[in-house]
């Protein structure tokens, strides 16, 4: 008699326990439900938000207000044919060259500094310029004057 | 209840079973009744109900997107709130009506005299802007509800207008490719999870744009009374631009019912003028008759009855096909097309698709107006492009099987690929007739009418149309329609343009000419210029030289 009792009272909390989980589930079902639901609803708002944005990005994209602010803002100008080259009509690289070496190498620096007996370039130059030598005229002052270096111009 | 229980009351005599059994059969009934009524009630519609729902589905058509055919976005619907009114819920109708007509614009009377009718069911306003929504929203009166439905709005405004046309309040298409697709079952109700593809046109929204801006200028600049525009790729048939001005903006549905803004280019009935010369001297070359260098005289206006036909720029002498095309005979054209004779004439225009109505995906169409009796006046006629009325788009089907190596493509406006050109193509020239029309049309925009529509680096061909217009049944002097069809590159087409412009006006810059090549080809060259490298077309500055097929020359070159 008291097993079945013991019995009787097992069940009895198995059938509560069995209720509770059966709620739980009913209402974490019922949850779901409604979350899904709710982001359906979600999901159509922000299609419905895209199709909007997008048919305002079409409207603000749209050719003839896209040209009018390039002529505003842009310095561009319309495209010309001859502006346009194709690659086949490029001509071809030119093979590369070290041009500071060449340079180097027609001042041909190695070779030796030849000296030209009786030579004195300094003397030359002086010479040249009439300051010194053996006709002692008045070449300096005609220079000068070329120039308008003359002690009258300078001192107006 | 059993027999052997004991103590329990003796068993109800025969009588009184078959009363209880009475009493259970008669509930039974009643439940029976009721249970019924309540199946019926169940499914027998309410009134209101389906007023409701009814309004609901007209309401909620969902519309496919329209794109260019880059993808861009031509149609598309957005949503947009509606607002109802249920007046067995108002508590005061007077109130309300006064309220609600002031915030939507509404005559409060009117409104009154409708809530009061007693109906469940009440529309006030649809496509309500947010503003007007949240005002109606925050007034606070119970009875007045939203629903929101889908509005089509097309963002680019004018652009775009006869090829798209239009819908109705409740989503329907009424016009363009959107009655077309409703043709096609391309919509879907509300609660339908149908997937709508975006619907793919062959236009292109940036040539598009250039056409009806050179269009919407020239018009101004020659004083025209309207002009149309159309490019198209004459290998597929595609349409990549249709511009007729004046044109009205598919947002604004009312709009587009002006009869003056028809679609010039589809469903516009002209005679197209020399631009049929291009179809005459076809018609001889193919037959293998009359060749290239076959003279016509041309020395003096041709007598045919009591009519004399004229040449606008009379040569005085007996000209080949290379030169009447080039000098624009209307009487050599007239004296190629007698010696083919009116029937040969009537079946190769019939074979080119100019005597019967052309059907594209656009619903509006025109039959063009064919003479009847055809005699060989109408032939003569019609041989330099009067007398026959057709649609623009239709003349541009057959230049297209001109120049494309012969093939008649039926136009449209959906993008389609060459394989399926071929497939729906039609061989209906030779090919070789084809290379000699692309040879007559470089040689016209070298030395002909088609010149001043030349664009430094596109090697395009031409053919001018300057045609009078009929008043009150005779042709008017000064009145005339032109029209210019541009190929290009002439030797291997890849586009064709037209450009048509009504009644355009001689202007001091043109020494008071109102011929073709003056207004029509300007704005030819102009467009090609524009569209060429949005087209992707590449300029070539060295276009092989236009030799007539068989190496002879047969134009005199003019220096």
């Amino acid at each position: 008699m008291t097993i079945w009792r013991i019995l009787n009272v097992l069940a009895v909390c198995a059938l509560v326990a069995a209720a509770v989980v059966v709620y739980r589930i009913k209402y974490q079902a019922t949850w779901q439900a409604e979350e899904v639901v709710r982001l359906q609803s979600t999901i159509g708002r922000e299609k419905a938000n895209i199709a909007l944005l997008q048919a305002v990005l079409a409207h603000l994209e749209r050719p003839d207000r896209i040209e009018l602010l390039a002529a505003k803002y842009l310095d561009l100008k319309p495209f010309d044919v001859h502006q346009r080259e194709s690659i086949g009509q490029l001509p071809m690289r030119p093979p590369e060259v070290d041009l500071i070496g060449k340079t180097i190498a027609s001042l041909d620096l190695d070779a030796p500094i030849k000296a030209v007996p009786h030579d004195d370039p300094i003397a030359r130059t002086i010479e040249s310029l009439g300051l010194a030598g053996p006709t002692r005229d008045r070449s300096i002052e005609r220079s000068l004057k070329a120039l308008g270096m003359t002690k009258k111009a300078a001192q107006p | 209840m059993s027999d052997d229980v004991p103590g329990a009351p003796p068993r109800p005599r025969g009588i009184s079973r078959h009363r209880i059994r009475l009493a259970t059969i008669g509930f039974a009934a009643i439940f029976l009744l009721i249970a019924g009524r309540l199946v019926q009630l169940g499914i027998a519609p309410d009134p209101q109900a389906r007023e409701r729902v009814d309004a609901e589905h007209a309401l909620s058509i969902r519309r496919p997107d329209i794109v260019d055919r880059k993808g861009r976005l031509l149609a598309t619907d957005i949503e947009s709130a509606s607002v109802f009114a249920d007046p067995k819920q108002m508590l005061d109708i007077d109130t309300a009506a006064d309220k609600l007509g002031k915030v939507l614009g509404l005559d409060p009377v009117k409104l009154r005299s409708r809530f009061a009718k007693n109906r469940g069911f009440e529309w006030l306003a649809r496509e309500l802007t947010p503003q007007q929504r949240d005002a109606v929203f925050r007034l606070g009166i119970p009875g007045i509800d939203f629903m929101t439905e889908d509005r089509r709005i097309y963002p680019n405004g004018p652009i775009v207008s006869h090829v798209l046309g239009s819908v109705d309040v409740d989503g329907h298409g009424i016009a363009g490719m959107e009655k077309y697709i409703d043709q096609i079952g391309d919509v879907a109700k509300a609660g339908d999870q149908k997937v709508l593809k975006p619907v793919r046109l062959s236009l292109d929204l940036d040539v598009q744009n250039v056409v009806r801006e050179e269009l919407v200028e020239g018009v101004q600049h020659y004083k025209a009374i309207a002009g149309a525009g159309l490019v198209m790729d004459p290998n597929t048939g595609e349409v990549i631009a249709l511009v007729s001005i004046p044109d009205f903006n598919p947002n604004d549905p009312a709009a587009a019912l002006k009869p003056d803004t028809i679609d010039r280019i589809a469903v516009g009935l002209f005679e197209m003028g020399s631009t049929f010369k291009a179809l005459t001297e076809a018609m001889a070359l193919d037959s293998g008759k009359i060749k290239m260098s076959d003279r016509f005289d041309a020395s003096k206006p041709l007598q045919y009855g009591r009519f004399r036909i004229h040449d606008f720029e009379p040569m005085h002498r007996a000209l080949n096909l290379a030169e009447i095309f080039k000098y624009s005979s209307n009487i050599g054209a007239a004296r190629i097309a007698m010696a083919m004779g009116v029937d040969a004439h009537k079946a190769f225009l019939g074979k080119m698709g100019q005597l019967t109505r052309l059907k594209t995906e656009l619903p509006e169409s025109a039959s063009p107006i064919v003479p009847h009796p055809w005699g060989e006046l109408n032939t003569i006629t019609i041989a330099f492009g009067h007398g026959l009325s057709v649609t623009p788009l239709q003349t541009m089907m057959a230049v297209n099987a001109l120049v494309n190596g012969g093939k008649l493509i039926t136009p449209t406006f959906l993008v389609r690929d060459q394989a399926e050109a071929d497939a729906v193509g039609k061989q209906v020239i030779k090919p070789s007739t084809s290379a000699d029309m692309r040879y007559l049309m470089r040689l016209n925009a070298e030395e002909g009418s088609a010149k001043m529509a030349n664009v430094p680096g596109y090697a395009i061909g031409g053919k001018t149309g300057t045609a009078n217009k009929v008043v009150n049944g005779r042709y008017a002097e000064h009145k005339v329609l032109t029209d210019f069809t541009g190929v290009f590159p002439y030797y291997a087409p890849r586009y064709v343009v037209l450009v048509l412009l009504d009644e355009p006006k001689g202007l001091p810059e043109t020494h008071g000419f109102h011929t073709a090549a003056w207004n029509s080809g300007v704005i030819t060259g102009k467009i090609i210029q524009r569209i060429a490298p949005i087209l992707g077309v590449p300029p070539d500055m060295s276009p092989p030289p236009n030799v007539p097929p068989g190496g002879i020359t047969l134009a005199e070159r003019t220096p």
